[in-house]
């Protein structure tokens, strides 16, 4: 997409219809119900993305390249009445609150429009693409990122990887160099490679539901990562967003209590493209 | 049949016409240009070393684009293949798929049809590949010359190896990490044709305790557990989704147990572990009393007649001396609690009760096991949620767990001369044995030590003898996991490329042991090497495998179809006969009362994480930067203190402490941190290596180091919960701004959502309403 192009369709690109043709809109969603906070995700996309592992000092700097990360807290939100703890205790009984975190490809994703050099734009199946190429390291991005998903190359840090680690390099996705921001792809290059299997195997326009999973997805245990298509009326994640009531366009989800769907940030009206369950405590415990 | 037929040449058509009506794709132009599908990797690669098939020599930083005039068998330039195979990381033995690209394996992914893990793969396992691939791989024999290690040929360690190992020698030692599958066949053959019966299995984190009391009383000493089935789960300490014998397989269990209708989850622990930080009540009891609240429980079961008629009368009379409020004291759990967790018990049902190593780790470990499994018994878990396990076609296939005593009897074995020559295979005992034990000093006394190693750990350096072997992605072998949801699991391992360090660096450790054998025992000279020996095994085991492969292909032989079909598998199943109903046998249990030792007012929990285990995972970088599920500390050792305790003590998050018991003390930095019980103060293990690469040697310090000299009084286990210490301050937190200098690194300083709907929480009854409409 030229710079060009893209400048002159700005005022369409944030029209609800702009993207209603295409086949294709990727999204996700994470049962909090499920996940155990274990980091197999985390892991999985380290090997299959190729992120440089950066040393005690730089991830003290702020400098760790974790495209996913789980974030901890020990408390609810503000009051919850109905989980809080009956009784204070000096101890978290309700155990740990887990979150995976990672670039929820929004569709009305703040990074895009301070992007000086276009590198940060929409695709037409609804990714929020970095091109690396484009890439000046402004980091106006990252600055105005809610979600603080998007990580800075500030040093090379491939020059220092021993040999023979380079050798587990995945080939299919780039390798970044100093510069350069860079983030969540939600495995571009699998999807890529589907859509090409799907093409090659007759199926246009169509990939079939639950052949196409990202590396988190895949490793996740307990299987509380669903990944797919939400222009598929079929597949689990549309699905999933329907029985739980999230819908894209909007910025305040009208849906019946007991529901669990939401996403975070909702009032921002980024429109994320990644829905989150509640978690879930047993009170009687 | 011919109108799907149809059907699905007009999708075939309507796509083309579209790929005309778009013009040329850049994916049909590179069609047309030969290059295929996503051939462009061949040329484009990002990386520096393309080395398209790694048999051709590997040199840093120098590429070699090969002509595809005469490819290798499997390898299609751009073309990725999975191989299957079995993780070697844990003794869990998860079924893995690897995913091969010009030779090179790229990333290892869970073996879907495995019923270990169903196509899943935690941290360890994915890591797997930065072991394979480590920088810090032993690729040369190394031999002791004047008090230093020098590197040999191979061709000179296999003169030395012989000289030393093929011969009988009663006073031969063998000690391995936890085995199973033929390297543990392979090395019952080698000490038998050796004549040496000293054949030990040390591994720090299964629990052997747990084990014996499962053994003594349901008759198998890890009976099927079903998650899954329980309503209510009650944990006294295991680390199930962690660090207790198969993660991933529990968690996958797990994941059906959160479904509606929702099981409940209470986990009773000193520190909070991964499992505990998921469950819908944490009750921190004070450590080492968690048997006392066991006992407790069942004395409140034991007054209702449909529990008590469970167990023996004479039992049930030993539970009316239990006073619920002196135990509520004891454990620090208020009275009320303990009330609430009985009417939990009695209202869901079925249930399962688990007993862990926090709970097993103290002197009375084995007493506690035995009235937490006295739980499962008088609920009427046994049967339900408890099952039997059959025994095993071939048990010297099955794993061997080890433990804490076999490596105090080998010790004191070479301590007191029995032992001349030691051979150590995937254990590091210099590393993990507390300083009280003195592995070290015991080692030097043995007149010959050979150490078969990937990496140049603690053991290895103190060795004689080192050989460089393969990593689990290099060799053949199969292994039988610690735990299978189905008898008779066997996972095959396949290499799934060439050695990383080609033909004359590493080998397979099941090749050297074999070249021994053949110099004792003519009858190995059938086999000409390991796999030779494996795939030769599998084939005469197949009688009794369950669905062995069978010809599908025309011109196809029996065997051939057979190999290939298990190889594409990575597992077979063994033919179990159905085992009889569990027969529990329940004794009465009494208990010690702990007194406050004063002089060390706090108790050590030396607690294991899934990500560095119990160290053997401190040289891969993905795993050091994994941040701390809990602390989030990345890249260091910690203690963990309650906030009241810190308070006490004027400490806060960085300050250094010195943490000393009787048998030793540490420098550490603190971590305050609420998931802990106010007498406890855990050090997560891991750290604290003295060699083992560039990424572990000099990282943080290992809480074992300085473990005091307690054993459980049954089994002779090591009581690895139950070492006192004292704290004092130290020094101040260093620079926390630039951490420049060495000073603690945590990934996450936020512990609240400060009102941000970042993680919202909703009830059980809620979720279980909502779910049945959906």
């Amino acid at each position: 997409m030229a710079l060009k192009r893209m400048l002159e369709n700005w005022s369409r690109l944030r029209q609800h219809d702009y993207y209603a043709d295409e086949p294709y809109m990727w999204g996700m969603s994470i049962d909090l119900n499920k996940c155990t906070g274990c980091g197999a995700c985390v892991t999985a996309c380290y090997a299959e993305n190729n992120l440089p592992v950066v040393g005690k000092e730089h991830c003290g700097s702020g400098h760790s390249m974790h495209w996913m990360r789980i974030e901890r807290f020990w408390t609810e939100p503000e009051d919850n009445p109905d989980v809080d703890i009956e009784e204070a205790t000096d101890h978290p009984e309700r155990g740990a609150h887990y979150l995976p975190m990672m670039c929820q490809q929004c569709n009305h994703a703040p990074c895009e429009p301070v992007c000086p050099v276009a590198a940060t734009y929409h695709t037409p199946d609804a990714l929020n693409a970095q091109v690396y190429n484009r890439c000046v390291g402004s980091r106006y991005c990252g600055n105005n990122c809610p979600f603080k998903v998007r990580y800075f190359n500030f040093f090379d840090f491939w020059n220092e990887l021993p040999h023979p680690l380079e050798m587990q390099l995945n080939p299919d996705v780039t390798v970044r160099s100093k510069g350069i921001m860079e983030k969540c792809t939600f495995c571009v290059q699998r999807i890529r490679s589907a859509k090409d299997a799907a093409e090659d195997a007759g199926h246009h326009d169509h990939v079939e539901d639950g052949t196409l999973l990202t590396a988190c997805q895949q490793s996740c245990p307990t299987q509380a990562i669903v990944f797919g298509n939400l222009k598929d009326e079929d597949s689990k994640v549309k699905r999933g967003w329907e029985s739980h009531q999230v819908e894209l366009e909007h910025f305040e989800q009208d849906k019946s209590e007991d529901v669990r769907g939401y996403r975070v940030f909702e009032e921002l009206n980024v429109e994320p493209c990644v829905m989150y369950l509640d978690r879930v405590r047993d009170t009687e415990a | 049949m011919d109108e799907n037929k149809s059907n699905s040449e007009n999708k075939q058509e309507s796509a083309n016409k579209q790929e005309l009506n778009s013009g040329w794709s850049r994916r049909g132009f590179l069609k047309v240009m030969g290059l295929g599908g996503a051939g462009s990797a061949l040329v484009l690669t990002g990386c520096g070393d393309t080395d398209i098939i790694n048999a051709v020599d590997i040199e840093v930083r120098k590429e070699k684009v090969l002509p595809n005039v005469d490819p290798q068998d499997f390898v299609r330039p751009g073309v990725e293949m999975y191989y299957a195979s079995t993780c070697r990381q844990c003794p869990a033995g998860c079924g893995v798929h690897a995913r091969i690209r010009e030779g090179r394996v790229l990333k290892l992914e869970g073996n879907p049809a495995s019923k270990i893990n169903h196509g899943r793969l935690c941290p360890m396992g994915q890591a797997g590949l930065q072991a394979h691939y480590n920088p810090d791989r032993l690729t040369k024999p190394l031999l002791r010359k004047g008090g230093k290690l020098v590197e040999i040929s191979w061709d000179q360690a296999e003169d030395v190896l012989i000289k030393h190992l093929a011969r009988k020698n009663a006073k031969l030692a063998w000690l391995s990490g936890a085995i199973s599958g033929h390297h543990a066949a392979l090395i019952d053959a080698y000490l038998a044709a050796a004549d040496s019966k000293n054949n030990y299995v040390f591994d720090t984190l299964p629990p052997t305790v747990g084990h014996a009391v499962n053994e003594e009383m349901f008759g198998a000493a890890m009976p099927r557990l079903d998650f899954d089935k329980a309503q209510l789960i009650v944990s006294f300490g295991a680390d199930f989704l962690g660090t207790w014998m198969s993660p991933v397989q529990f968690a996958a269990q797990y994941a059906n147990f959160r479904n509606a209708p929702r099981g409940t989850l209470v986990q009773i622990e000193p520190k909070m572990t991964l499992t505990g930080a998921n469950a819908d009540r944490w009750i921190p009891a004070r450590p080492g009393s968690e048997g006392h609240l066991a006992l407790a429980l069942a004395s409140l079961l034991a007054q209702s007649s449909e529990y008590a008629s469970r167990i023996p009368a004479s039992v049930v009379a030993s539970l009316k001396a239990v006073n619920i409020d002196e135990i509520a004291s004891l454990t620090d759990v208020p009275a009320e609690r303990i009330h609430k967790l009985h009417h939990l018990l009695t209202s869901r049902s079925p249930s399962l009760v688990l007993s862990g190593p926090s709970a097993e780790g103290v002197p009375h470990g084995t007493e506690t096991a035995r009235v937490i499994q006295m739980l499962n018994v008088m609920l009427g878990n046994v049967g339900k949620t408890i099952l039997p396990r059959g025994k095993s076609p071939f048990p010297n296939l099955m794993p061997r767990m080890g433990g804490w005593a076999e490596a105090k009897s080998m010790l004191d074995d070479l301590n007191s001369g029995k032992i001349d020559t030691a051979v150590v295979f995937g254990s590091n005992p210099l590393y993990q044995a507390p300083d009280f034990m003195q592995a070290e000093k015991a080692f030097a006394k043995a007149k010959f030590r050979v150490s078969f190693s990937m990496f140049p750990d603690e053991t290895s350096m103190a060795c004689d003898l080192v050989l460089p072997i393969h990593s689990y992605l290099e060799e053949w072998n199969t292994t039988a996991p610690a735990y299978a949801a189905e008898d008779g699991y066997l996972g095959i391992q396949q290499p799934v490329m060439n050695p990383v360090f080609g033909e004359g660096g590493t080998r397979a450790f099941g090749d050297v042991l074999l070249a021994v054998l053949k110099h004792m025992d003519t009858n190995y000279n059938q086999w000409d090497n390991y796999q030779a020996y494996v795939t030769n095994a599998l084939w005469t085991m197949r009688p009794a495998l369950v669905n062995p492969p069978k010809p599908s292909v025309p011109g196809q032989t029996e065997e051939e179809a057979f190999h290939q079909g298990v190889m594409a598998t990575g597992f077979v199943h063994m033919q179990v006969e159905k085992a009889p109903d569990i027969q529990a046998r329940v004794s009465a249990v009494s208990l010690p009362k702990e007194k406050q030792n004063t002089q060390y007012p706090f108790r050590l929990i030396p607690s294991a994480r899934l990500g560095l285990w119990d160290g053997r995972h401190a040289n891969l970088p993905w795993l050091q930067e994994l941040p701390d599920q809990l602390a989030e500390v990345v890249w260091d050792s910690w203690v963990e203190i309650h906030p009241k305790t810190a308070e006490k003590l004027g400490v806060i998050t960085g300050d250094v402490v010195n943490v000393a018991s009787a048998a030793g003390k540490v420098d550490v930095k603190v971590v305050v941190f609420p998931g802990i019980h106010k007498d406890a103060i855990a050090i997560p293990l891991g750290q604290g290596h003295t060699e083992y690469g560039r990424y572990a040697k000099g990282v943080g310090v290992n809480p074992f180091s300085i473990l005091t000299a307690k054993f459980d009084k049954n089994s002779g286990e090591l009581a690895t919960y139950a070492t006192d210490v004292k704290l004092t301050r130290v020094a101040d937190r260093g620079k926390l701004v630039t951490l420049k200098h060495g000073d603690l690194v945590l990934e996450s300083n936020t512990s609240r959502q400060a009102g941000r709907d970042l993680v919202k929480t909703t009830t059980a009854d809620k979720f279980d309403h909502s779910e049945k409409e959906a």
